[in-house]
């Protein structure tokens, strides 16, 4: 697998053990993420989700069977133009993704939402 | 704020289990915060660049970790504050280690230490100069390991009274069992991978019974030792302990205490 190495080692050996079938599907949105928001460190928090935040968490990944989703800590805030959001906590909203032809410009436009409301 | 962890696997014979580097490094300077809480393992902490400071509780105050120190086991959670520019090495070692240290443990408290002679400017050097130092020090003070891998007490010590081995363990590792066995507890709750997202199972599906009785148990527990509530803990930032709980729970638990003494 090709794949923009992190400076976090964790997380490199984390992409080596994701298995073949979900791996493609995970660094197309790992790239996307990091695309729209350069600014994020990347961790393994909670042994398997990998978690992207600047001082503090913004959003999780989960990898589930043939799907990953994308958890956003504080996505009540998001303004959720393209609809993908799921959810009804307080908080939290959830993007689930299936298949590498995802919404793409929505992931991106999530993301930069929600570095733009830390600020 | 870029953060950078590297990570290079340790000497199980030693108790080492992996060392560490963490590079943080900001715009301008500023300070981070950070909420430590007890994990099962001790820490070698190794500052060559920026400060750490440390909020043990509120009668301590807050004081300057020394350059270099032994954090012990801590019942408690520990506030630190990191100043950048930071370059923080580390080593995590088994609670096996505690049981071959030459020095006295206490529980909860940073213990200052000088195992770094030579500039450590990477983690190769660095994790020379520690295990070189673990090997040339270490003094079993018992004539086997007193826990197994799975946290079982060892048959060796099933004859000794319970005030004996009281004793033995406050020697050993500065808690008692009970209390290693509640940090214990928490962990096996958080190595689970947890998914809190809408629509999935809630923390209930994740309290294990033989650990906790029920959710309220689990909170109970959870929160007198992390200060935290188990959900307010997930969705708390970590820049150092997420990273070094990560790499214990991937690689290191089935390993721990695997020490020949």
């Amino acid at each position: 697998m090709k794949y923009a190495k992190s400076k976090n080692d964790i997380v490199n050996e984390y992409i080596g053990d994701l298995n073949d079938e979900i791996a493609p599907l995970f660094l197309e949105i790992r790239a996307c993420v990091l695309a729209a928001g350069p600014a994020f460190n990347e961790s393994i928090k909670w042994k398997n989700c990998l978690v992207y935040g600047t001082t503090k968490n913004h959003i999780q990944t989960v990898v589930g069977k043939g799907k990953v989703s994308l958890i956003f800590f504080d996505g009540i805030s998001l303004n959720d133009k393209y609809g993908l959001l799921e959810g009804d906590g307080s908080k939290a909203r959830t993007m689930r993704i299936t298949s590498l032809d995802f919404n793409k410009t929505a992931l991106k436009d999530y993301v930069k939402q929600t570095l733009k409301n830390e600020k | 704020m870029k953060i950078s962890f590297q990570k290079k696997i340790g000497d199980p014979s030693l108790g080492i289990l992996f060392f560490w580097k963490m590079s943080v490094v900001t715009r301008s300077p500023m300070t981070i915060a950070e909420h430590f809480i007890p994990e099962p393992f001790f820490d070698y902490l190794f500052i060559q660049k920026g400060r750490v400071y440390c909020v043990a509780d509120e009668a301590e105050g807050k004081f300057v970790l020394p350059r270099q120190s032994l954090r012990t086991l801590h019942t408690r959670p520990v506030k630190l504050s990191f100043s950048t520019p930071l370059v923080l090495f580390g080593a995590r070692f088994a609670l096996g280690f505690a049981e071959s240290f030459s020095g006295e443990i206490q529980a909860n408290c940073f213990l200052k230490q000088d195992w770094v002679k030579r500039d450590a400017n990477d983690l190769e050097s660095f994790a020379s100069q520690v295990t070189e130092y673990v090997r040339a020090q270490r003094s079993p003070k018992s004539p086997y390991p007193m826990l197994l891998p799975n946290f079982e007490e060892s048959d060796w010590l099933v004859n000794f009274s319970t005030r004996h081995k009281r004793r033995l363990y406050q020697a050993a590792f500065g808690l008692s069992r009970k209390e290693l066995q509640n940090i214990r507890n928490v962990h096996v709750f958080l190595e689970q991978a947890c998914d809190f997202s809408s629509r999935n199972p809630r923390i209930i599906e994740h309290v294990t019974p033989d650990v906790f009785y029920d959710q309220p148990h689990l909170n109970h527990s959870f929160k007198k030792m992390t200060g935290l509530a188990p959900v307010e803990y997930f969705q708390n930032s970590s820049i150092l302990q997420d990273n070094l709980m990560s790499a214990s729970y991937n690689e290191v638990l089935p390993a721990v205490n695997k020490i020949g003494v």
